[in-house]
C-alpha cells in the first residue's frame, strides 16, 4: 500500500507536468484527488495528533514576544531568496527592496531579530520559486498535497519543498537540526489561526484548503492585485443560469 | 449633405453632455457603497462590546441582511445544483445560509482588541464595484479585505485575495457531489451548532479572522 502510494507520487510528480491541462489560469486542477485526500487525510490525522498540540503549548508558553523574533529570524533569512525571485522575474525593484530589507535587517536588526526595514518602507515582497515558473508562463498547475507539508501544485513543488531547506542553505553546516524543528513548529503556529478559521467554516476541509491554496497563489503571482474582472468573471456562469 | 453633418455634431455634443452625467453617477454609486462598508464596519467594532455570542448574532443580524445579498450568495454558491431545487428548498437554504453568516461574524468579531479597519478606495469593475479596505489587528499582520457590490448589495468579500464566495462554492459543492443536499443541510445546521457551543464553551474569544498569523515585525 504504502509503496503504491510512493510509485503514484512519483508517476504525478515525473509524468504530470507532461501532460496538457484544459481551461483557465490558475483555475483548481484536481486530477489526482483520490490521491490528494489519501494524502490529506493521513497528514491531518498526524497534524491534529502531534503538531497542533505541540504548536499549541509553544504559543502558551512563549511570550508574545520571543515568538515574534523566533518568527524574525526565520522569515528574514527566507528574505534572500524572495529577493532572488525577485530578480528572476524581472523585478529589481522588488528584489533589491527584499535584498535591502535582509541587509538591514540581518545588521541593524540584529541577525533578524528585528525589523527595522518595515519601518523604512521597505517591506517583504513574498516571491518564491512558484511564482518565478508562473511568471515565466507555467499558470495552469495540478494540485498536489504533499503529505505532512501541505497544500501545493506541481509547479509550487520545488519552492514547497525548499523552504524548509533554505535557513539551512544559507548558515550552511552548522545549522542544528533542532533549529529545523523550530521552524516547524513556529510555521505551525503561526498557521493556528488559519487552520481554526478552517475547521469553524469548512464542511469539508480538503476542499476548503485547496481552493484557499490555489486563490491565495495566484494573489501572490499577482503582487497582491488580481485583475478584477476576473473576480467577478469566476461567477458569471451561474448569474447566467438565471 | 450639411443637416446629416449638423445632426452628427448634436449627437456628439450631447454625448459629451451626457459622459459627465454618467461619471458622476458612478462616482456617486461608488462613495455610496464605501459609506455602506464602513458603516458595517462600525457596527462591527461596536459588536465587539457584546460578550454572548447569542447578542453579538441579534446585534448584527439585520446589518448582515442590508448589507450582504444572501440569495444572490445562496444561489452563486450552490451553482448549478441551485436549480434542482424546489422552491421550498431554496428558501430553506437561504434562511440556514443568512444565519451562518450571522453566527459566523458574531464568532470572530466576538472581542475588540484594537483592530482597526481602514478604507483605501474603490473601483467599478467589470458588473460592479470593488471596495478596497484593510483591517489590522493589535497583534498580527494586516489584512486585505475586499467587498464585491453587484447590485447596491455585497455578494463576496475576499481576505488576501482568498475569496469566500468561492471557497463556499467549493466547499458546499464537494458535499453536494459527495452526500446529496439533505446531508449539506445537516452538515451546515451540525456547523451552526458547533459555532455557538465552542462559543459558550470558551467564553469570549479574540477576533479570529483578524490574526492570520505573525509576519515579521
Amino acid at each position: 500500500m504504502k509503496h503504491r502510494f510512493v510509485l503514484s507520487l512519483f508517476c504525478i510528480v515525473v509524468l504530470g507536468g507532461c501532460a496538457t491541462l484544459e481551461g483557465d489560469d490558475y483555475a483548481v486542477y484536481d486530477v489526482h484527488e483520490d490521491l490528494n485526500r489519501t494524502s490529506y487525510d493521513v497528514s491531518d490525522v498526524v497534524d491534529r495528533n502531534l503538531l497542533v498540540p505541540v504548536a499549541r503549548g509553544y504559543q502558551t508558553v512563549l511570550p508574545d514576544f520571543v515568538e515574534q523574533r523566533v518568527t524574525n529570524v526565520f522569515a528574514n533569512v527566507r528574505t534572500l531568496a524572495s529577493s532572488v525571485n525577485g530578480f528572476l522575474q524581472g523585478k529589481p525593484a522588488s528584489g533589491g527592496e527584499d535584498f535591502g530589507r535582509f541587509m538591514m535587517n540581518s545588521t541593524i536588526g540584529l541577525a533578524g531579530l528585528f525589523d527595522p526595514a518595515s519601518d523604512v518602507g521597505l517591506e517583504s515582497q513574498e516571491e518564491d520559486f512558484g511564482q518565478t515558473m508562473a511568471t515565466w508562463g507555467w499558470r495552469k498547475s495540478r494540485y498536489i498535497y504533499i503529505p505532512f507539508m501541505g497544500p501545493s501544485t506541481l509547479r509550487d513543488l520545488p519552492s514547497t519543498i525548499i523552504r524548509g531547506l533554505i535557513p539551512r542553505l544559507i548558515v550552511g553546516p552548522d545549522y542544528h537540526w533542532g533549529l529545523s524543528m523550530l521552524d516547524v513548529v513556529n510555521t505551525r503556529a503561526n498557521l493556528l489561526t488559519t487552520t481554526d478559521v478552517r475547521d469553524a467554516s469548512a464542511l469539508d476541509p480538503y476542499s476548503f484548503t485547496r481552493d484557499g491554496y490555489i486563490q491565495r497563489r495566484k494573489y501572490l503571482i499577482y503582487d497582491g492585485e488580481p485583475p478584477m474582472d476576473d473576480l467577478f468573471d469566476d461567477f458569471d456562469d451561474f448569474e447566467d443560469e438565471e | 449633405m450639411i443637416r446629416s453633418l449638423m445632426t452628427r455634431v448634436r449627437w456628439f455634443c450631447l454625448l459629451l453632455l451626457i459622459q459627465p452625467l454618467a461619471l458622476l453617477a458612478d462616482t456617486t454609486e461608488t462613495e455610496s457603497q464605501v459609506a455602506r462598508v464602513e458603516h458595517f464596519h462600525e457596527r462591527l467594532i461596536s459588536m465587539m462590546a457584546l460578550s454572548a455570542q447569542e447578542e453579538r448574532e441579534a446585534f448584527i443580524s439585520d446589518e448582515v441582511a442590508a448589507f450582504f445579498d444572501i440569495d444572490r450568495i445562496a444561489r452563486l454558491s450552490l451553482g448549478r445544483s441551485w436549480r434542482k431545487l424546489d422552491t421550498s428548498a431554496q428558501e430553506a437554504f437561504t434562511t440556514l445560509l443568512g444565519k451562518h453568516i450571522v453566527a459566523t461574524y458574531a464568532d470572530r468579531f466576538a472581542q475588540f482588541k484594537g483592530q482597526k479597519f481602514d478604507t483605501l478606495g474603490s473601483q467599478s469593475a467589470k458588473g460592479g464595484v470593488v471596495v478596497r479596505t484593510t483591517i489590522t489587528p493589535a497583534d498580527g499582520a494586516k489584512v486585505k479585505l475586499d467587498y464585491f457590490f453587484r447590485e447596491g448589495k455585497v455578494f463576496n468579500v475576499s481576505a488576501d485575495g482568498v475569496s469566500d464566495l468561492s471557497l463556499r462554492r467549493a466547499d458546499y459543492n464537494s458535499v453536494l457531489k459527495e452526500s446529496g443536499f439533505t446531508a449539506l443541510v445537516e452538515h451546515m445546521e451540525r456547523k451552526l451548532k458547533e459555532i455557538r457551543l465552542e462559543e459558550s464553551e470558551q467564553g469570549t474569544r479574540s477576533g479570529q479572522v483578524t490574526q492570520s498569523g505573525k509576519e515579521q515585525r
